[in-house]
């Protein structure tokens, strides 16, 4: 057990919650911006997430405990939702403004998985720190 | 020069390495909130790769393999990031924390086989 690799490992877990909640916190920000009459909108933006081998390959086990977390930000494709709205001024000509597909509620639900799935990885990061601190104990004080 | 002579050199250099890295992740950590600065590293343990492979083949390092390796400041823009990114520098310096404890209980057990030795095996 490597405790440099597990100590890697945990801090990318919260690198990628952090992106998550930045998203989700970007998303619920920006749901009530409208589309001007250019086209100009805010598109949604969701976390895709996947694991990385790093380099150092070894034997099935160093491979399987060096995944780590890796995510990327990608632009939602998601048709805006379109409201009937003919007294706002960038109404279009049939009285539809349009909102980012945004949805309030899956946005919070991410953002509250996404802070404890953090809170888990400071756990984890905080345990293996003291199985370390413990080893050094072996042989007496 | 003695194995033990250069067992030291390598673990007291890796101890400042240990000592420089808390203190450039403590200015790190100090610069979180200032979007122009430039985090630092240190660099050690990347230059003990050439030393290891003689190990590997010589069979024992003598001090002309440590004559190059240094702890040094590295400056370390991150990638696309921009700035300091909190939750890894402060793992960062929970992981050199425990990386400095290690080394110093490595170091007190050597010079306990010396004192050992000095005093004839009597307490």
């Amino acid at each position: 057990m490597d405790y440099e690799q597990i100590f890697a490992i945990s801090a990318a877990g919260m690198a990628s919650e952090k992106t998550r909640v930045q998203v989700a916190v970007l998303n619920i920000a920006n749901s009530q911006t409208v589309a001007t009459r250019d086209g100009v909108a805010y598109q949604p933006l969701k976390v895709v997430a996947r694991p990385v081998a790093s380099p150092a390959f070894g034997s099935i086990v160093d491979a399987a405990l060096s995944m780590q977390p890796t995510v990327e930000v990608v632009a939602d494709q998601s048709e805006p939702r379109q409201v009937y709205e003919p007294s706002n001024p960038l109404a279009d000509k049939d009285g539809f403004i349009s909102y980012p597909a945004v949805d309030n509620i899956s946005e919070m639900v991410r953002l509250m998985s996404a802070t404890r799935a953090y809170e888990s990885d400071v756990v984890a990061f905080n345990t293996a720190r003291s199985l370390a601190l413990k080893t050094l104990e072996i042989g007496g004080s | 020069m003695s194995i033990e002579e250069v067992t030291m050199n390598l673990a007291v250099m890796a101890l400042d390495a240990a000592q420089m890295r808390q203190t450039a992740i403590a200015a790190n950590i100090a610069n979180v909130n200032n979007p122009t600065y430039i985090p630092v590293s240190v660099s050690f343990e990347d230059q003990l790769d050439a030393v290891r492979r003689t190990l590997q083949v010589g069979g024992n390092v003598d001090q002309g393999a440590l004559s190059g390796v240094g702890a040094r400041w590295v400056s370390a823009p991150n990638a696309g990031q921009g700035g300091v990114q909190l939750d890894a520098e402060v793992a960062k310096l929970a992981a050199n924390a425990v990386h400095f404890q290690t080394l110093l209980k490595a170091v007190s057990k050597h010079y306990g086989l010396l004192q050992l030795a000095v005093s004839e095996g009597k307490k």
